[in-house]
């Protein structure tokens, strides 16, 4: 009985010490400044280039799309773009490139950081 | 004679012990969700509470992150925070079942019968837990299209590939099939050819068959797609005069023709190839002089995407090599940097011209 309590004892140990894998991706805080926003012009999106950028890089881009990415405080829906000279904090989701420009039938990708799920903006214009 | 049996008994009880360590993450993923009814506002029932663990097993679209509606602690109650998630999934999902870019549909919140389909038919099809499509979908990146080097180690380069919209989406032929997804077509992988070349074109919404390319309304080929339906491979038919053509696919869930984009591709005995970038540089005699070298440049007709702005018009006297200021680039001014921080901007090139596009974006690091 010893032996058999043993075995799975050991079996188990092993099996389920194994570290778990994440398998989905998590969102990840961001801010900083936009330094400037270019529409996506097949994408219908925008690609942001933040500069500085916190955590690091120091600059990054991350690309808005309406109703994908929840805007707050200044970025409502009157003024869905997101707007330069404001500081943003907010949520990314890293790896998916959605941004393309150009005109059909030729877009081209402009690779980003990732994909803003939401954000929150200072008033535009009070910079340091 | 106690130990004797039990030793007897220690071969059975490691296998059955073994297998179900094995079979247990089937038992817990093979129960696949099936949504039957719409749902909304206020609605209540066992499956709000799996339209939320769905909605949680995507970091895209968490119901909440925290108590009632997070991960583990899903409600019966469909309240305005599974409304939200349910926005986000749309935002998503319905463009792509919609054949609409990403922007021009406003998501509504009730999952009704497309947004049903959506939710069933990627638990049928992927066959995996909710979480392992999230894990599918964010890991199915085309390895197509290289990721520009790095040239600084202050900005970081994204380090997968991009991705169109459709192949976020893990897009599968079921669902062409099913909800009639009309295809889209994104670009091609040349835009002149010679009778009996091979030409991909980049999209979605290809069905596995019954696939037509056109030729304006001359001449078809039949089109081939990849697994995903993603990709469309078709042959200029031999019986295609040379000239220009608006090419564009159709199937039985719809077409891809747009008259307003003219006829853009080029039947020829003497195709050029697609321009090739391989290298941009700030001039050493003006920093604000972008030097673009490469080959398959236009003589006098070269177009360069870029995130800073389109320029067209552009010459190439030797075809390898294209000269532009920054200054050109609409974009480029109006740059608001923080006052008294210096940084650097990336800027992703592109050359076009009518023989196609450079198909992978080439980097150079501005400094402000």
């Amino acid at each position: 009985m010893k032996k058999i309590l043993a075995t799975i004892l050991i079996v188990s140990s092993i099996l389920f010490s194994t570290p778990a894998v994440a398998l989905a991706q998590v969102e990840l805080p961001f801010g900083g400044y936009v330094t400037v926003p270019i529409f996506c012009t097949c994408s219908f999106n925008w690609w942001i280039l933040y500069a500085p950028f916190y955590p690091a890089p120091t600059v990054a881009s991350l690309v808005y799309t309406q109703y994908a990415s929840i805007p707050y405080a200044y970025q409502t829906s009157l003024i869905p773009a997101p707007l330069p000279t404001s500081w943003q904090l907010g949520k990314y989701i890293p790896g998916p490139q959605t941004c393309f420009i150009g005109v059909l039938p030729l877009c081209v990708p402009i690779p980003s950081l990732g994909v803003i799920t939401r954000v929150g903006a200072s008033f535009p214009g009070f910079t340091p | 004679m106690v130990k004797d049996a039990s030793y007897n008994f220690l071969p059975l009880t490691f296998v059955l012990v073994i297998f179900a360590i094995v079979t247990l993450p089937y038992s817990l993923t093979a129960s696949s969700i099936q949504f039957n009814r719409n749902l909304r506002m206020g609605d209540t029932g066992e499956d709000v509470k799996n339209l939320q663990k769905v909605l949680n097993s995507d970091p895209r679209t968490v119901v909440s992150l925290s108590g009632i509606g997070s991960n583990g602690q899903e409600s019966a109650y469909f309240g305005q925070k599974t409304k939200s998630a349910v926005m986000k999934f749309q935002a998503i999902y319905l463009p792509e079942a919609l054949g609409v870019g990403a922007g021009t549909i406003a998501p509504t919140g009730f999952v009704g019968v497309l947004t049903r389909g959506k939710l069933n038919s990627l638990s049928q099809v992927q066959n995996v837990s909710p979480s392992q499509m999230v894990a599918n979908t964010s890991q199915d990146i085309p390895t197509n299209i290289p990721v520009p080097s790095q040239t600084d180690t202050v900005f970081s380069v994204p380090q997968t590939a991009p991705k169109t919209p459709e192949q976020l989406t893990a897009i599968s032929f079921f669902n062409s099939s099913v909800y009639k997804v009309k295809p889209q077509l994104i670009n091609l992988s040349r835009y002149e050819a010679k009778q009996g070349m091979e030409v991909t074109i980049n999209g979605s919404g290809f069905l596995p068959k019954g696939n037509t390319v056109h030729f304006g309304s001359r001449y078809i080929a039949d089109g081939f797609p990849n697994t995903d339906g993603t990709t469309l491979t078709f042959i200029v038919p031999g019986s295609v005069n040379n000239g220009k053509y608006n090419v564009y696919v159709s199937n039985a869930n719809g077409d891809t023709q747009n008259i307003l984009v003219g006829d853009y591709f080029t039947v020829t005995d003497s195709p050029r190839d697609s321009p090739v970038v391989e290298q941009v540089s700030l001039s050493t005699s003006d920093s604000k002089m972008v030097i673009i070298q490469g080959k398959n440049f236009d003589i006098s007709k070269n177009t360069i995407y870029s995130n800073l702005g389109t320029v067209e018009q552009l010459s190439s006297q030797d075809g390898k090599t294209i000269a532009i200021s920054l200054t050109s680039f609409s974009n480029y001014k109006t740059i608001k940097p923080v006052v008294g921080t210096p940084f650097q901007v990336p800027m992703y090139v592109y050359v076009k011209n009518d023989a196609g596009i450079s198909t992978t974006p080439t980097l150079v690091m501005l400094t402000f």
